[in-house]
């Protein structure tokens, strides 16, 4: 179906009359590769002299042209930042891939970095190719001190250089010693995609046993205080410091996909829609979901908190989250829901190390 | 029209080259613009595989290898292409008002309907090695192996990357309904 389609699309893909016969004309004017070479190299020669002449004219204009990729890239997101910018362009090769410093910003104790990731050359490996993420595993360091804060976000993918782009902001103690820095990366998880799915309210519940669960986080727009009693946290012990909440005792953990999301329970009770899903084990990925519930009149909002733990079975461990949302709501049948499921491949552990000094 | 090539091939006879061109010329072109995305570059490149046959004069073993030599010598005249100064220079037309205007204009020269021209627009936003694979299988008919010899790649990456490029194509065109 798809082929035909496809061959039907380029089918009306053709050269130029013009250009067909233009070639057939010049193929027989040559007769033959002796006469074709010698116009060639005429013609390259005479091509070569006037690019010398042209370089020798334009030298400073086209110097000032050569612009690293990544400030073009960067230039579009943000100009401000692009001015800022000082070019490194210093590579590290692990695993099959390439890390380049493109270009950085140093400003005290914060730094702004660009780098990207691409094939190394000779590579048949094919792990750059879209949105990737480098797992919290980036810091950058003077050998005196070394990055404490930082967030990474992914710029962009360029197709025509095969090459993926990040902007790593960090922040240490003191500040960096501009003559002897060194950025590095331990992983990169390749393959992060998103899809929007569906999620089925139909077999929603009004009654659901829960279990006690000790918390690895939660958070929210309703804070803990505000929220219904049955939802509250029971606090740590000092054998397990870790709250706890009472979380619906849905499909078990060894029940659930490894490698995928489940819908682990849905509930309606205390006038709290309860969400429970499952993100499979997160450990070498970054599996999560945003859920969104609609209301009859088509407005959207996202939970009022969540609470997320971990369940083990045997070397495998379960990342779970309850997604809580306060409605009165008098049919489940008026509402919907769909998440926006981030989801990820392959982690690449390595060692990409570079280090460079800022005149 | 047949017949005018037909006339035109027994006329030249002593010139080997013009229906050499006219056999692979559609092939070249098409594969050409698929990976360039553009009429002009294609043109180019166009141009670049056929001087080099003409300069080279391969002995062609069969109808087999005349194909393949040509698929592959338009694949590396791509790869030159991309890596000349004057595309590192480029900047990429962003999608916007501008890119439609020329995706809608190229449509109209090559008289598609919209589900071509909406095809073709999603395959140019493939990644390289994506364009290259799915042309190859879907035009071609070429097997992951064939596709594998003439890209210098593993028959599995060749598979991996027909996964893949399906799986985005399918999303892209999707988004553009």
């Amino acid at each position: 179906m798809f082929g035909s389609r496809y061959k039907e699309a380029y089918d009306a893909i053709v050269p130029p009359k013009e250009l067909v016969e233009g070639m057939v004309a010049w193929a027989e004017k040559n007769d033959g590769r002796k006469k074709g070479i010698k116009n060639r190299i005429v013609q390259k020669a005479a091509l070569a002299a006037a690019v010398a002449a042209v370089c020798l004219v334009t030298a400073v204009p086209v110097c000032a042209a050569h612009i690293p990729a990544c400030y073009k890239i960067v230039a579009y997101l943000s100009p401000a930042l692009a001015d800022r910018l000082v070019p490194i362009e210093k590579s590290s090769t692990s695993q099959g891939i390439t890390m380049q410093v493109e270009a950085i910003h140093l400003a005290g104790n914060e730094a702004e970095i660009i780098i990207s990731m691409r094939d190394a050359d000779g590579s048949t490996q094919d792990l750059v190719h879209g949105e990737m993420d480098l797992f919290d595993s980036y810091h950058l360091s003077d050998y005196a001190s070394d990055s404490i804060v930082g967030g990474c976000h992914f710029l962009t993918y360029d197709a025509v250089e095969d090459k993926a782009y990040f902007q790593v902001n960090v922040q240490s103690d003191n500040a960096y010693q501009p003559d002897k820095l060194q950025f590095q990366v331990n992983a990169v998880l390749c393959d992060k995609s998103k899809d929007n799915r569906d999620v089925d309210l139909s077999g929603t519940v009004r009654s659901m046993g829960t279990k006690l669960e000790g918390l690895s986080g939660s958070g929210g727009r309703v804070r803990e205080e505000e929220l219904p009693d049955a939802l509250r946290c029971v606090s740590g012990t000092e054998a397990d410091p870790r709250p706890s909440a009472y979380v619906l005792d849905g499909t078990k953990a060894a029940d659930c996909a490894a490698d995928d999301f489940t819908v682990t329970a849905i509930a309606y009770m205390d006038g709290v829609l309860r969400v429970q899903m499952c993100m499979g084990d997160n450990w070498e990925s970054d599996r999560h979901v945003e859920l969104f519930l609609r209301d009859a009149d088509g407005n959207e909002r996202y939970s009022d908190h969540s609470v997320g733990w971990h369940e083990d079975v045997g070397d495998t461990s379960y990342q779970f989250y309850e997604f809580w949302y306060i409605e009165e709501m008098d049919a489940i049948s008026d509402y919907s829901m769909y998440g926006i499921f981030h989801n990820s491949g392959k982690l690449v552990k390595g060692d990409w190390k570079v280090t460079f000094r800022l005149e | 029209m047949i017949s005018m090539r037909k006339e035109k091939t027994r006329k030249n006879a002593d010139s080997p080259y013009e229906e050499v061109i006219r056999r692979n010329s559609d092939k070249v072109y098409r594969l050409a613009f698929s990976l360039v995305r553009t009429r002009s570059d294609a043109d180019d490149i166009y141009q670049e595989v056929f001087l080099r046959y003409v300069q080279k004069e391969p002995a062609f073993q069969g109808a087999e290898h005349e194909k393949a030599w040509f698929l592959r010598v338009t694949i590396n005249c791509c790869k030159n292409f991309w890596k000349s100064p004057w595309m590192l220079r480029r900047v990429p037309m962003e999608s916007g008002e501008m890119a439609d205007a020329a995706a809608k204009k190229e449509a109209s020269v090559y008289g598609m309907d919209d589900s071509s021209a909406a095809l073709i627009d999603a395959v140019k936003r493939l990644p390289v090695k994506y364009r290259v694979v799915i042309h190859l299988f879907y035009y071609e008919d070429l097997s992951v192996e064939e596709i594998g010899k003439l890209t210098g790649a593993k028959a599995s990456t060749v598979r991996t990357r027909l996964t893949r490029a399906r799986r985005q194509l399918g999303i892209l065109l999707k988004d553009m309904q």
